[in-house]
Parts: C-alpha cells; structure tokens; sequence
C-alpha cells in the first residue's frame, strides 16, 4: 500500500491538539495579531495607534474619576460640542482619530521590532523562510462547533476546544518539525501554549513526542506537483518573471548585444534553473546531481567571449 | 479572509461518518478507508479532474487525541472525515470561490464522492447541485489562519512555470554544448520564446 501521508516529495502532516474554551479567546487573539502584522505599515500604525489612545483613554478617565484635573476627553469634546455626553463620545472620537492617524504616518517610516507586531512581523517573515512549506493552516474548531448533520447523530459532549493544524512540506518529518522548532520557536510556542500539556518547542524530544502524539495519518493525499518543492515552484515562479521581461527587453537587440544580454539574463537565473518534472518525484531537481547552467557562453566562430 | 491566503482559498469540511453498519456489515469508516485505500492504487489521481487543486487530502478522525493525565478523556460520539483542500479562488468573493469548487467537485469527480461520502451521515447524493453544496456548506469549518509558499499563483499558473523551467533549462543546455555565434545564439533563443507562446509566431 503507499505511503498515503506522502505525494511524491511532499509530507501531509495532520495534528489536533485540545484546548480549554476560555484559552481559545488567547489563541484567536494570536491570529489576530499575526493577520494585523500582515496588514501594510500604515494600517498597523494606525490600530496600534487606536489600542494606545484607548488605554490612554481610560487611564485618564480613572484619573478623573479619583478626582484629579485629567478629564482631556471632554475637553477635546469641548471643541466642538457644550460639555455632555454626546461631546464625550465626540471627544472620544477625536481622542482616537488622532492617535490612529499619528500611529499610520509613524508606521509608514518606522516599524519598531520592539514592539509586539513588530515581534510577530518577524515570526512571520521567518515563517516564509522556511522554504519548505507549501501550504499549512490552523483551524479553531469549537467544541460545540463538531457538525451535527441529522437528529439521529450523537451529539458531541467535549470537554475541550480543537486545534487543528495541517501542513504541507518537503523532506523528512522530524527534520521539518525541528526546523520550525529552530526558526520560529516564539511563534510555535504562542500558538500552542494554549493547547493542554504543551511542553514547548525547546527542548525538541518533548515537544517531537507531543506533535506524534496528536498527529493522524493521511487516508488519501493529493498534489498537483508532487515532484517539485517549494523552492522549486517558487524558482519556477521567479524564472517566468524573469524570462517575460528578458523576452520583452532583448527580441529586437542586434546580435552580439542579444548574447550579452543573455548571459547577464543567465547569471541572474541560473539559480533558478532546473528540471523538475512537475508529475514525478523521481526526476532531477537542483539537489540530486543536476548539471551547472553557465552564465557565461563562448561563442564559437568569434574568438570571443561574451562577457557578464 | 482567514479562509484565503494571496488568491489560494483554504477548504476545510468534517463529515460526521454513519455509526451503523453498512449493508455488508462492515462499518462505514473502514468502508472509507477501503474506498480511499483504492483511490490510492490509481495510476493518476482523480482530483487532477478538479484542475484548481493545489494540495489535498482525506483523514479519517476515529477519535480525540488524549495527553496522559491530568488532562480529561473527550471521546467522540461520531467519527469524521476530514477533507481539506487549497485551490484557486481567484479574484472571486468568498462565497462564490467555494460555491464554483464544490460545483467542480461534484461535476468532474461524481463517483469518488458518491463512493467515499456515502458512508456519511445527512450525504444527499451528487444528482443536486444545491442538496450537495448545502450538505458540503453544513461540514464547513472556518480556518482560522492560511498561509501559503505561492498563495498568489494558480495552480495552472504554476504548472506552466515547472514547464517553462524545464524546458528553458533544456535550451540553456543545449546552448551549452553547440557554442553558437550571437546570430545562431539569438535565432534559436527567439524559436525558443516563439514555441513557449512567449512571442507571437
């Protein structure tokens, strides 16, 4: 029987982990930073400009509230409005407005890795580096979320919510665990530390027995390209790009001027080049013996060499 | 937009699987495996059918996971299966993405669905275009989080490009070995373009 948990180049790994309801409130929070952090700077200069000014908004009302001279939301209010309610909520707005659009043009120059979407703007791009990952993803399943299709199913009586993660990546199991375990172990760890007796990402031995533990093996597993990695799509990918504008910018150039445009094309790309079949795992790729793609081309009945 | 990542939609549907016994009295999630055991036989895939499919699979979920003490025991009433797909949306809305995938789904690979999904409890068939999608919609878990190598490529898009790489390679090896005169050089490399639909014959 096949290895149903591999197509061709690429391991489909499946995993639940449980979670108690009130900590899936911390997870989704998780995501919903790191999809902020995918947000352009000035959208998460902006929000993070509002979250300031809201808690600066309610430290002054506390303030206020003790009885010290700090009630600068109804005075903002003021400006516009007799002193009530109504210019409380208008001076609110302001309070807001102000901090987001201060906090959008300070983002568009400046993106403090300090700061907790700068942190997770780093886990992310570290994510994308892991250059095996076709495609992953996490799903929160609620306990009472588990569909129930007809009045004759069992209803579910769980205690925990669900996690769900599903990856899709080239090469051996336990190498691509301990290398997510290596390059983003903040991320794995604030995405997992919700999730029942998480041991953590470091040591990698602990954590290696969790992930086999809560791991389910693929029935039937399916990829449009289960020769290629995903350097090899990307490469693919860049190459296209490459060799459109390389077509568009040399067709009309005199000859001797085309082939030095060539090599120069050719130094660019040679990492890209390679002969990855995309219906079989068993034909070259660049890390099994593949021949070197020269940038530079003699060129033959001249005596010259067409220079980079 | 949790459910996409660049054009790339994330589908993921759990299917409670029938507790009974089927007519051969064998039970229904060992039926499916059997089914999913015989699709992997195949020379070729039947999802090359549904052409948007980046990546796919069928799990069969028979029960909670379990961490050792203190943590409680959940066990499930039902077992599950598990389909997650990532294919193209494209530039269409949400909805209609996942509306024209199901469409696919039904249309191209009719008889692996009716094969595995009948052993699935509330499974209308392949014959109605809304029963199915609405039996599809009501097994649809929102992901949370999708992340994708080339989420802004198609998967025709990609196919293309593993192509246009070999067979660029090919040229730039060939080239290699004849040592062509500039003339020879660009005359071929113009051929090449032509015959990769990069320039107008």
């Amino acid at each position: 029987m096949p290895l149903s948990n591999l197509s061709g180049k690429t391991y489909a790994l499946t995993a639940f982990t449980r979670m108690p309801p009130l900590k899936t409130f911390g997870l989704r929070l998780v995501f919903a930073l790191i999809r902020l952090s995918l947000q352009p700077p000035e959208v998460r200069g902006f929000i993070s400009g509002v979250i300031i000014s809201a808690v600066t908004a309610i430290v002054l009302q506390l303030l206020h509230a003790l009885g010290l001279p700090m009630d600068a939301i109804m005075r903002e209010g003021a400006w516009l409005l007799a002193p009530s309610a109504a210019a409380w909520f208008v001076g609110l707005t302001i309070h807001l407005l102000a901090f987001g659009i201060v906090g959008a043009i300070v983002g568009h120059f400046y993106q403090p890795t300090w700061s907790i979407l700068g942190r997770i703007g780093i886990i992310q791009k570290n994510l994308v580096e892991l250059s095996f990952i076709h495609f992953a993803r996490w799903v929160i399943i609620p306990r009472t979320a588990f569909p129930r299709l007809a009045e004759s199913q069992p209803q579910e009586h769980l205690h925990y919510d669900y996690l769900m993660f599903e990856s899709n990546f080239n090469g051996a199991w336990e190498k691509y665990i301990d290398a997510f375990s290596q390059v983003v172990p903040g991320g794995m760890d604030n995405i997992w530390r919700w999730s029942v007796k998480y041991p953590g990402s470091r040591p990698i031995s602990p954590f290696l027995a969790y992930i086999r533990n809560c791991q389910y093996d693929t029935d039937y597993y399916y990829s449009a390209y289960p020769g290629a990695s995903t350097n090899d799509i990307r490469s693919a990918l860049q190459l296209t790009d490459e060799l459109t504008k390389f077509v568009a910018t040399s067709a009309t150039l005199p000859a001797a001027d085309f082939a030095r445009a060539y090599n120069r094309f050719l130094a660019r790309v040679q990492n890209c080049l390679s002969k990855t079949a995309p219906g079989s795992a068993s034909l070259s790729s660049p890390m099994s013996g593949m021949p070197i793609y020269e940038p530079i081309v003699p060129l033959a009945g001249t005596g010259q060499v067409a220079h980079v | 937009m949790s459910d996409r990542f660049g054009q790339a939609y994330g589908l993921t549907l759990m299917s409670p699987i029938t507790g009974e016994l089927d007519v051969d009295g064998t039970a229904h999630d060992v039926a499916i495996r059997r089914e999913l055991r015989a699709l992997n036989a195949l020379a070729e895939s039947p999802l090359v059918r549904v052409a948007t499919t980046h990546l796919a699979r069928w799990v069969v979920i028979d029960e909670a996971p379990y961490e050792s003490e203190p943590a409680k025991v959940d066990h499930l009433e039902s077992k599950y299966l598990l389909f997650t797909s990532n294919f193209d949306g494209g530039t269409l809305d949400d909805a209609t993405a996942l509306n024209d995938y199901l469409e696919l789904l039904r249309t191209q690979i009719p008889d692996v669905i009716q094969r595995v999904y009948s052993h699935c409890v509330g499974f209308p068939g392949t014959s109605g275009r809304i029963a199915f999608q609405s039996y599809m919609l009501r097994c649809r878990i929102p992901t949370t989080f999708l992340f994708g190598a080339y989420g802004q490529a198609t998967q025709e898009q990609v196919q293309q490009s593993l192509g246009l790489q070999r067979t660029l390679s090919d040229f730039v090896l060939a080239q290699q070995a004849t040592r062509p005169t500039p003339d020879d050089l660009k005359q071929s490399f113009l051929q090449f373009a032509t015959t990769a639909g990069l320039i107008a014959p």
